[in-house]
């Protein structure tokens, strides 16, 4: 398993324009401020204009970029690694030597730094709704439940939400090719109640994690 | 509105733009989720806050001047 670096740092050296745009308009904004409340200056029009933009135009071009850069940084690996109790599986999903379909999807340049988002995003029509809602789930029983738990027992206690969707993996991977439509198992999709089967069932493509209940025999029959 | 309480509002306003300002910066800096939520809610809030008691102060300085509310008199005949 591969030791990640401190993933505040890389996120911070990985700032794009948007984060400096905020950055710059939050740091113009509050020099706007403090010159109001250090110098107190008399109200003239000038400076009502410039405190249009201290508290006005500048705070919301600040919130505007802050939050477009906070979704983007919300669907990187570090940001999921974020909570302590998800290093293992972000640290295996980094790992170059590692065989899982969790480190191999992140190693193609598509899912990038991006792998845990791509593969447990929702793909509907609300789909980032959705997705964003389930994080802020995700938050709230981090430290409601495993702030304080060991990683020995997060790899023992946590798992998805519900089965993993084949729907997400078809996102990317066309059922309709001829190579696809070849191989026999995948006729299971056809079959009366099996279409949620999922592509990550052991056996199939999965288990995704090496940590995943299935894998290590705690679970039967079921999915990941 | 007095000249006094429009510039303590503005002193408030510009406090709560500072706070909001930097609990923005905070989630850019450190785009981890507690602080992005934070900058997305009370961040937020407190900017708007701050944008709306600006924007009181403006309200109150155009009707003192009769260009909102309050008409200006008739001239006299």
């Amino acid at each position: 398993m591969s030791t990640s670096a401190d993933p505040h740092l890389e996120i911070v050296a990985g700032l794009g324009p948007l984060a400096v745009v905020a950055l710059a308009t939050a740091a113009l904004a509050s020099l706007i401020a403090l010159y109001y409340l250090v110098r107190r200056p008399r109200l003239t029009t000038a400076v009502k204009l410039g405190l249009l933009a201290g508290l006005g135009a500048l705070p919301i071009l600040t919130a505007g970029t802050g939050n477009y850069a906070g979704f983007e940084a919300s669907t990187t690996r570090p940001f999921c690694g974020g909570c302590h109790v998800m290093k293992p599986w972000v640290d295996d999903a980094a790992d170059p030597r590692s065989t899982t379909l969790a480190a191999r999807h992140s190693r193609n340049h598509l899912f990038g730094d991006r792998s845990c988002y791509t593969c447990h995003a929702d793909y509907g029509m609300f789909g980032t709704v959705a997705t964003k809602i389930n994080g802020l789930h995700h938050v709230a029983a981090y430290y409601r439940e495993y702030a304080d738990t060991p990683i020995d027992e997060a790899l023992r206690t946590i798992r998805i939400y519900r089965p993993f969707q084949s729907a997400t993996c078809t996102h990317c991977h066309s059922t309709e090719l001829p190579g696809w439509r070849a191989v026999a198992d995948h006729r299971v999709f056809a079959e009366p109640g099996r279409g949620d089967t999922s592509c990550v069932s052991t056996g199939c493509h999965g288990p995704a994690h090496p940590f995943s209940k299935i894998a290590r025999g705690e679970l039967v029959g079921g999915t990941p | 509105m007095s000249e006094r309480r429009r510039r303590r509002a503005l002193q408030v306003a510009c406090v709560l733009g500072l706070v909001a300002n930097a609990l923005m910066a905070w989630s850019v800096l450190e785009p981890t989720p507690v602080p992005i939520m934070v900058s997305m809610s009370a961040g937020q809030v407190i900017g708007t806050l701050s944008f709306l008691l600006y924007l009181m102060v403006v309200a109150a300085d155009l009707r003192r001047a009769r260009v909102l509310g309050d008409a200006p008199p008739e001239p006299p005949p």
